[in-house]
């Protein structure tokens, strides 16, 4: 059953600009507005999705920010933040105001590039629980270097296997023009060479600091023949920490959302023909794998060695170039996923388009999978 | 004095505000109820190898 329809996407280029939060708001709110053939008057509710402005850019208050550059005043407009998750959670929350509100906007945004690396380290940090383990020096990347630890100690999964990852989304973003890294060519040996940043991880296992906005208008029915059904959506939470999971190689979150978001649409993972997954590390890539059920525990190196989640492949894994390429300004990140499945969807993604596209799936994560919100799209 | 098992270790390159000095190791610890503890650490560690707390 259809829980509502994505009537018009907007986004801006990814990567580091020269534009303020406002300013890159107005232009992704902009486009999908366009793409919508919808006036502001015509939005009846608006969520922005955001992470860290409060503390990088001493911006909170983003509704009545928005209402400056673009005028929806008098409109109901709720900020939400689950970290990275923000921007999956904020279309789930859309879909179910849809009971009371016709045309609903819903727009992520982060700014980060203009801060110092080590202060965007830490603001980063706080999507794990800081009260346990900040001070112990557990950055984002050194918990997730201790997932890809695990899972190589577990599985046998290796270096070389979180390599084609990276390099399969750079190369998936010289075909996204607005992709963070679509200027940049990318070789295995560049990303086997790269720096460590927490070992395992190389910085061509990270995502990298974006700054960036998307937006997606989503209505009660269907207007147009380019409209796309949103026929699952789940979110669902599990804790903070680590230290408290029992599986330190999957995130019960994910698993969870997965399989209502599943059930609800009535499909089996291999019904899927492409998938937005939250690859904030190489590693996020192939447990997504393993939670969505696309494979079993520990099977995911074995698909990205065969090509099988490249373009061309069985299920398309992270066509705009993920989160690694791409690029990860966090509270646009889940919108920017349901930006490009619905590109791919009304088959208007030109050289990465997947032929024959029916049904996708987005799986955005927030922390070390505190939240996980996962939507399924039906042309 | 507590004894820990060393489940995980990763060498942090990247420094932030409240830990600028680096590289430093932070582990991943295992008490004998298989209870997880993060510790930061100036000494590397391998898997396995036991942690003391003193």
């Amino acid at each position: 059953m259809e829980i509502g329809y994505v009537r018009g996407i907007g986004r801006t280029k990814f990567g580091i600009l020269d534009e303020n939060l406002q300013e890159m708001m107005y232009v992704a709110v902009s486009k999908a507005l366009k793409d919508a053939s919808l006036e502001p008057n015509n939005i009846d509710m608006i969520f922005i999705a955001n992470f860290v402005s409060g503390i990088l850019q001493n911006q909170l208050h983003l509704g009545s920010i928005l209402n400056n550059v673009l005028n929806f005043t008098g409109k109901p407009i709720i900020r939400v933040e689950s970290a990275c998750a923000s921007g999956g959670s904020a279309f789930y929350q859309a879909l179910i105001a849809l009971n009371k509100f016709r045309n609903i906007l819903v727009v992520g945004v982060e700014k980060m590039s203009n801060i110092e690396t080590n202060l965007t380290t830490k603001a980063l940090a706080s999507a794990d629980d800081n009260t346990l383990y900040l001070k112990e020096g557990l950055v984002f990347p050194a918990t997730f270097a201790f997932i890809a630890q695990q899972h190589m100690l577990k599985y046998g999964t290796t270096t070389e296997d979180l390599a084609l990852v990276s390099y399969k989304n750079h190369k998936n973003a010289k075909l996204n023009p607005l992709a963070h890294f679509n200027y940049k060519d990318v070789t295995i040996e560049m990303i086997q060479s790269s720096a460590t940043v927490c070992s395992p991880l190389r910085l061509f296992d990270c995502s990298p600091i974006s700054d960036g906005a998307a937006a997606v208008i989503i209505s009660k029915g269907k207007n147009s023949n380019r409209d796309i059904a949103v026929v699952g959506s789940s979110l669902c939470t599990d804790y903070c920490s680590l230290t408290q999971r029992e599986n330190l190689t999957s995130f019960n979150s994910a698993k969870k959302a997965a399989s209502e978001a599943y059930r609800q649409a009535n499909i089996k993972p291999d019904d899927l023909d492409l998938i937005e997954v939250h690859d904030c590390f190489t590693i996020t890539e192939l447990i997504a794998l393993e939670d969505l059920n696309i494979c079993k525990p520990g099977e995911s190196k074995d698909l990205v060695r065969s090509g099988y989640t490249d373009i061309g492949g069985t299920i398309p894994v992270n066509t705009d170039g993920g989160l690694k390429a791409d690029g990860h300004p966090v509270g646009a990140t889940g919108i920017a996923q349901i930006y490009e499945v619905i590109t791919q969807l009304r088959e208007e993604a030109g050289e990465r388009q997947i032929s024959g596209a029916e049904i996708a799936l987005t799986h955005n994560i927030g922390g070390v999978g505190g939240t996980t919100a996962i939507n399924i799209f039906r042309r | 004095m507590n004894r820990y098992k060393v489940k995980g270790v990763t060498k942090v390159c990247i420094p932030s505000t409240d830990h600028l000095e680096v590289p430093y190791y932070v582990l991943l610890l295992e008490d004998e109820n298989n209870k997880l503890y993060i510790k930061k650490a100036f000494k590397e560690y391998s898997i396995g190898e036991y942690y003391m707390n003193k």
